[in-house]
């Protein structure tokens, strides 16, 4: 039931947000109120995992009455929970003051449900539904709020995505089959042939690598990103994301072991051309946006491989680098839109320099790039560090590859610092002062900087709550090698 | 018990005839309102009358020549409340037209027919059913009285005579092989052992026929025509109630003869390949359309392809292409009701895409439920639609087609394309420069018919898309079950 009130509520808090248009101030409320109430549960679902060690199952069973809404939460699901309850609320308070605040807020909040659907799902039938419910408010959120090129980059979201999942979908199919027609996730006991193993991968990983994503099938996310809303942009980069490498964790290592272990190397080449892509994308970019957008690619391509290891240690450092990109990236997502906000640019150029006029922006700002260019100490740190280290063996030589992204890392952050703090073209004394950042912005960034830092000095807060599940995991497909 | 059979069949049709009758005798007294709320009113007791019977049991063939029980008094209160809904909806529209009850009667009678062809099992009524709906869709369409409606129904008139001689061809065929027997179920004996030669000719004319009413690849051509200038709560009408009828008939004429002996096998494969080039047809053709009605039926002919997957899929297929054409029926009625709506509330819409621009903030009611019927058609879970497509790749995937599997999902995404086009008008884009005001002041009055029909089709998908989640998707098996 605890389980269950983690969709119940944001939907519950979704429809009164509806319902109470007409007063802000009732809205608002409501909109905190479910957000943290979802989040406390969070909290509570996380501590009786820690106590217990055992998963948390709610309905399921043959002759359950709830049909496929089966709920499970382990070690890989907790934190991805955990980072969606801190990145709706943030979103929500993102979303404070936006033009028809009301539906923007409900939006949200029903994207929450949905994506705690996802990471909860412990049925396949479920688990597609929840998927592409997702979809739905996001495609509303970058089309009705949006920046300029927003209708294209709507469509261009959904089709990409669905296309994907169209794919997964007959994936799953293949699966259930396979298992004599059980979708529930832990009764699904498949022995593939290698054939068949390979078809169903492939299928699945199509729909999984496009929402990741993964280099090439990439191109939706710089348009989706940089013209969705900020509160769009936070869930976007922050939570839907990680949707691909959960997927990957939760099927793939699970179902199709001995295709994933062959397909290793080429996972493992596309996350290391993502990392170094991705970065040097972003070094080029003048949009401080769609700077912050190509640095996901990059920074997601150390998931992928992490997951392509099929290391206990990889899928540490994947569900870490996840959980602290969410933070991140969440937070530059947040500091672009309040200077977007104020400026009405996102060209940094014109920008800067900030460091005298916004001085607790650019300090936010600055603290954030050093956790994007995994500055240790910090989140972003630990997990790619997990990463490089278990992908080391499998790597070999071409790990420079990686390090040229880390270093490339450390170029487009500082580079941008630099030109948007530091430097700029924006005459010191324009005649438009700038309010510099209010509370709520400030309570914002406070909630993720403090995750940040604390990741990033104990990563075991999230390492010791999965390794049970991840351990077994790569047992799973370890057992094929 | 089974003598009460035919009385069920017999039952919704006297229903909606006497609905009929009342209608036409309170439009002599011009009462016109009035009379179109008689006719629906009839064909809602139709329906009623097979929800009150829907649980008598399993199909039982034996008597006369309908079937009735289990899935098919469902389909058929379905088929009858769908055509009140397009009656009620289109109430606005027809109480000005000088013939309008006349067109609500053709509705009536046209749902009758199209029951008489979900449950025959002879030969006669079957052809009788097929060229009466023909007449029944031509004067439909041209009841707009517009002069390109005129045209668009002579078009389907002439291409429908020719599929008609075609069933005749093929029906006499089918006829002879069996050996003078005008049962269909009797004939399926038969016809499994007939040569395969002449009765591969005979299921071919017939499959022709079927393909030309269904508007499916290649003879498609007609269904944009018809669904952009006929009138909209008619097309609610005529888009739906037939087609369920039809793939019921195809269903039943394939069932026992196609699956059942090897010959026929090819049967399925050409059933295949109608399938996959009305999809792709009807996909891509709703790419390039700037009418939304037109649009819709480039959609009719990429969700008929989906219809014949699941009847080329053998018997897994059967109940696949049952849930897929309920759930169809239901989502397109409410579209061309939705049209109904928008037009009814803004007399000034020309039916284009553009004109849509704005309707998010001018209707928020109207435009929300289109787009949960928007979804269905696309096929996201959580509507409707997402449960026939589903059935339909599974059936597929059982059939060992996989790759077939992977087209038609890759179908649905292009699909996307045209339905998101929708959506996108209706919130993404700004109306342009009319005053709101002044547009929302011209709603013509009736609009609230339509607007209330449409919501309640709307809440219908969104309640199909959900419940079966929860409840598991037996229950659902067992309504539609044949």
């Amino acid at each position: 039931m605890t389980l269950a009130s983690l969709i119940v509520i944001p939907l519950v808090g979704a429809a009164l947000c509806v319902a109470a248009r007409r007063s802000p101030y009732a809205v608002r409320t409501i909109s905190l109120a479910s957000t943290l109430v979802t989040l406390a549960t969070t909290a509570a679902v996380w501590s009786v995992y820690a106590d217990l060690g055992q998963p948390i199952v709610a309905g399921g069973g043959t002759d359950s009455p709830f049909g496929f809404v089966t709920l499970l939460a382990d070690g890989l699901a907790i934190p991805l929970v955990a980072l969606c309850a801190v990145l709706s609320l943030v979103a929500v308070l993102a979303a404070w003051g936006s033009e028809r605040e009301p539906t923007h807020i409900a939006l949200l909040l029903t994207l929450e449900a949905a994506l705690m659907m996802v990471f909860l799902a412990a049925d396949l039938v479920l688990f597609y539904v929840a998927w592409e419910a997702v979809l739905i408010p996001m495609f509303f959120l970058i089309g009705g709020w949006g920046h300029e090129g927003r209708r294209r980059a709507a469509m261009k979201f959904f089709l990409y995505t669905f296309a994907g999942s169209a794919l997964m979908l007959v994936g799953l199919i293949l699966l259930a089959r396979a298992a004599g027609g059980e979708t529930s996730m832990n009764d699904i006991v498949v022995l593939l042939t290698a054939g068949s193993q390979r078809a169903v991968f492939w299928l699945l990983a199509a729909g999984l690598m496009v929402k990741v994503p993964v280099w090439p099938l990439h191109t939706w996310l710089p348009d989706a990103h940089v013209e969705a809303p900020t509160s769009g942009s936070i869930m976007l980069a922050g939570v839907l994301l990680k949707m691909g490498g959960y997927g990957m964790l939760r099927l793939l290592t699970r179902y199709t072991p001995a295709a994933l272990d062959e397909a290793g190397p080429v996972l493992a080449a596309l996350g290391v051309v993502g990392i170094a892509y991705g970065a040097a994308m972003a070094l080029g970019q003048s949009d401080l946006k769609r700077l912050v957008a190509y640095s996901s690619v990059s920074h997601m391509g150390f998931v992928v491989l992490g997951i392509a290891t099929g290391t206990a240690m990889g899928y540490e450092g994947a569900v870490l680098a996840m959980v602290s990109h969410g933070l991140v990236a969440a937070a530059l997502f947040f500091l672009v839109g309040a200077v977007y906000d104020r400026a009405h640019t996102r060209e940094m150029s014109r920008l800067g320099p900030l460091g005298a006029t916004l001085p607790r922006w650019s300090g936010a700002f600055v603290f954030c790039a050093l956790a994007s260019l995994g500055l240790p100490g910090l989140s972003g740190f630990p997990g790619e560090f997990a990463v490089v280290l278990s992908a080391l063996p499998v790597l070999g030589g071409w790990i420079a590859v990686v390090g040229l992204g880390i270093l490339l890392a450390g170029a487009y952050n500082l580079r941008a610092v630099g030109a948007v703090v530091y430097g700029g073209e924006r005459p010191a004394d324009a005649t438009v002062r700038w309010p510099d950042l209010g509370a709520r912005e400030i309570v914002v960034l406070a909630i993720l900087c403090a995750g940040i830092v604390a990741l990033g000095l104990w990563p075991r807060l999230i390492g010791d709550l999965a390794s049970g599940t991840l351990e077994a995991l790569a047992a799973a497909t370890g057992a094929v090698r | 018990m089974n003598a009460m059979v035919p009385a069920v069949v017999l039952t919704a049709a006297a229903c909606a005839m006497t609905g009929v009758v009342a209608g036409l005798i309170a439009d002599m007294f011009g009462r016109r309102t009035m009379a179109l709320l008689l006719v629906a009113s009839g064909l809602a007791s139709a329906s009623a009358a097979g929800i009150w019977r829907l649980w008598s049991g399993p199909s039982v063939p034996e008597v006369g020549v309908f079937v009735a029980g289990g899935g098919h008094t469902s389909l058929a209160s379905l088929m009858y409340a769908l055509a009140a809904a397009s009656v009620v909806a289109g109430v606005g529209t027809l109480r000005a037209r000088e013939r309008g009850v006349a067109m609500a009667a053709l509705v009536a009678l046209g749902a009758v027919l199209s029951h008489a062809l979900l449950a025959t099992t002879d030969v006669m009524v079957l052809f009788i059913a097929l060229s009466g709906l023909a007449v029944i869709g031509y004067a439909l369409t041209a009841g707009r009285g517009t002069e390109r409606s005129i045209a668009a129904a002579v078009r389907y008139l002439v291409q429908g005579v020719i599929a008609s001689g075609l069933t005749v061809y093929g029906l006499a065929i089918v006829f002879g092989l069996s050996g003078g027997a005008p049962d269909l179920l009797a004939a399926r004996e038969t016809l499994a052992q007939a040569p395969t030669a002449p009765a591969l000719a005979g299921m071919a004319l017939v499959l022709a026929a079927l393909a030309f009413k269904l508007g499916a690849f290649p003879f498609h051509s007609w269904v944009p025509d018809v669904y952009g200038e006929a009138d909209r709560a008619s097309v609610a009408f005529l888009g739906s109630v037939p087609k369920v009828a039809v793939v019921v008939a195809l269903l039943v004429l394939l069932r026992g003869t196609a699956f059942a002996s090897g010959g026929f096998a090819v049967a399925s494969q050409v059933v295949i390949v109608l399938a996959l080039g009305s999809l792709v047809f009807g996909s891509f053709g709703m790419l390039r359309e700037r009418s939304v009605a037109r649009l819709l039926g480039y959609s009719a002919i990429a969700q008929v392809g989906y219809a014949l997957l699941g009847v080329g899929s053998g018997d897994a297929g059967i109940v696949a292409t049952t849930i897929f054409v309920v759930t169809y029926a239901v989502a397109v009625a409410a579209a061309f009701v939705g049209l109904e709506a928008i037009g009814a509330q803004d007399p000034r819409w020309d039916g284009s895409l553009a004109g849509l621009a704005g309707l998010g903030r001018r209707a928020p009611v109207t435009a929300a439920a289109m787009t949960a019927v928007i979804m269905s058609l696309t096929g996201m879970p959580l509507f409707a639609g997402f449960w026939g497509k589903l059935h339909v790749i599974l059936a597929l995937v059982g059939a060992g087609r996989t790759g077939v599997a992977v087209v038609a999902v890759l179908a649905a995404v292009v699909s996307f394309g045209g339905y998101g086009a929708v959506v996108r008008a209706m919130y993404f884009e700004d109306a342009a420069h009319e005053d709101l005001a002044v547009r929302s002041s011209r709603t013509m009055s009736g609009s609230g018919y339509a607007v209330v029909v449409l919501v309640a089709l709307a809440v219908a998908l969104v309640a199909l898309g959900v419940v079966p989640l929860v409840s598991g998707v037996a229950r659902v098996y067992a309504v539609f079950s044949l």
